[in-house]
């Protein structure tokens, strides 16, 4: 009995967890916390106790204040012309789990063994998880955050019910209550094509 | 960025078993050279010389030892064999050889003679076999009940028979309220209080 368990200490456990309506850097410090087992009471910088965790739901993952538009990620691949500061909502439209693999990157620390450890997880956009990717699952962690009602999931009866603090008059103008579509004004920023153009001017 | 995939190695589980922590072994055991003393007994300590110095302030423990006590232990101990060394200019050595080849060395400098006397005395009463710790390093009056730690030690039992993912599991468990939560609260209280 005493061998099996201590076995078990050593083995690699999988975890799930749901990143819907979560802060990235909350869910990541946590994420890392388990990607390097840092929360087991046998941990030690020359343990290699890391566990795996499967993300899901990436593509719904929160942002804090106007992060999405001002958090910016730098890249450097250390070739003329190639540094680009790119804005989070942007690497989230090209790849919606990205963000989630650099944020758990930069909160797993600076040390080289992160390399390790971040090829232990594992990140879903959506609630579709693989069967060989499930049937290793045996823990399901807690969220970081409370997972709030969006305006859409309200029923016409549970507005009617919500106690009124404010009386409207009868002319208010309801902005929205739902998220509308991108009308289609703005045009995303390319960090490549600009500085394209900046070059061409010279010759011109 | 790419990152590396390797596979898990078992040296690492290898190094970590090791680096844990075996608090009920204990660091050394209590030993005789050549189990000494199960049958018959034999003295181990087979020679200790004096070196000290005639005039020098500093040996005058060994020197009152050497006039007033070595003939007292030489004669309580036939087996060893005592030597004295007067050395010009040097500070004061007692070194005490063994049966099992350890030589052990004392430096009683400016020592008086009682102390002088508890340095031979503990050469005396040597096996000669280096000193061991005989402390764990934890202790526990009770031991464990509940066995080792696993990752599943604290780990819900309901998740052994729910489907994973399932909602319950992930829900953020906090004490503190929303504010949509203390509107209705507050509203239910008003109702409540409300006469018909």
């Amino acid at each position: 009995m005493n061998q099996a368990r201590q076995l078990a200490q050593f083995m690699r456990q999988w975890h799930l967890i749901d990143a819907n309506q979560q802060d990235v850097y909350k869910l990541g410090t946590k994420v890392a916390k388990y990607l390097s087992g840092n929360w087991k009471p046998i941990w030690h910088p020359s343990t290699d106790c890391g566990d795996h965790v499967v993300v899901i739901n990436c593509q719904d993952i929160a942002m804090e204040g106007f992060d999405w538009k001002h958090r910016q990620f730098h890249f450097n691949k250390e070739y003329p012309k190639s540094k680009v500061n790119i804005p989070a909502y942007q690497i989230h439209m090209y790849d919606p789990c990205r963000i989630v693999y650099l944020a758990v990157y930069k909160c797993l620390g600076k040390s080289n063994i992160r390399r390790s450890h971040i090829a232990r997880l594992h990140l879903l956009p959506d609630a579709e998880v693989p069967s060989f990717l499930m049937k290793n699952v045996g823990n399901q962690l807690e969220q970081v955050q409370e997972v709030v009602k969006r305006s859409t999931e309200y029923t016409d009866e549970e507005r009617r019910n919500f106690p009124r603090l404010v009386k409207f008059p009868e002319d208010h103008v309801v902005d929205w209550e739902a998220p509308i579509d991108n009308p289609g004004r703005h045009k995303l920023y390319n960090p490549y094509e600009r500085k394209s153009k900046i070059q061409q001017t010279p010759t011109k | 960025m790419p990152a590396v995939y390797r596979v898990d190695r078992l040296k690492q589980l290898y190094t970590a078993a090791k680096s844990l922590n075996y608090g009920w072994r204990f660091e050394g055991v209590p030993t005789q050279p050549l189990n000494n003393g199960v049958t018959r007994y034999i003295p181990q300590l087979h020679r200790v010389t004096f070196y000290f110095c005639k005039q020098n302030e500093n040996s005058v423990g060994m020197r009152n030892f050497i006039a007033n006590r070595l003939i007292q232990y030489g004669s309580t101990h036939p087996s060893v064999v005592f030597y004295v060394q007067p050395i010009r200019n040097r500070s004061p050595q007692i070194v005490a050889e063994y049966g099992n080849g350890n030589t052990l060395k004392m430096y009683p400098t400016n020592k008086n003679m009682q102390d002088v006397e508890r340095d031979v005395n503990l050469l005396l009463q040597r096996s000669g076999e280096d000193i061991v710790k005989l402390v764990s390093c934890q202790t526990s009056k009770c031991p464990s009940i509940q066995g080792q730690w696993t990752p599943m030690t604290w780990q819900s039992t309901r998740m052994n028979v729910a489907e994973l993912p399932d909602k319950e599991f992930s829900r953020h468990k906090s004490s503190k309220m929303s504010a949509t939560e203390y509107v209705l609260q507050q509203a239910r209280q008003k109702q409540e209080n409300t006469p018909e």
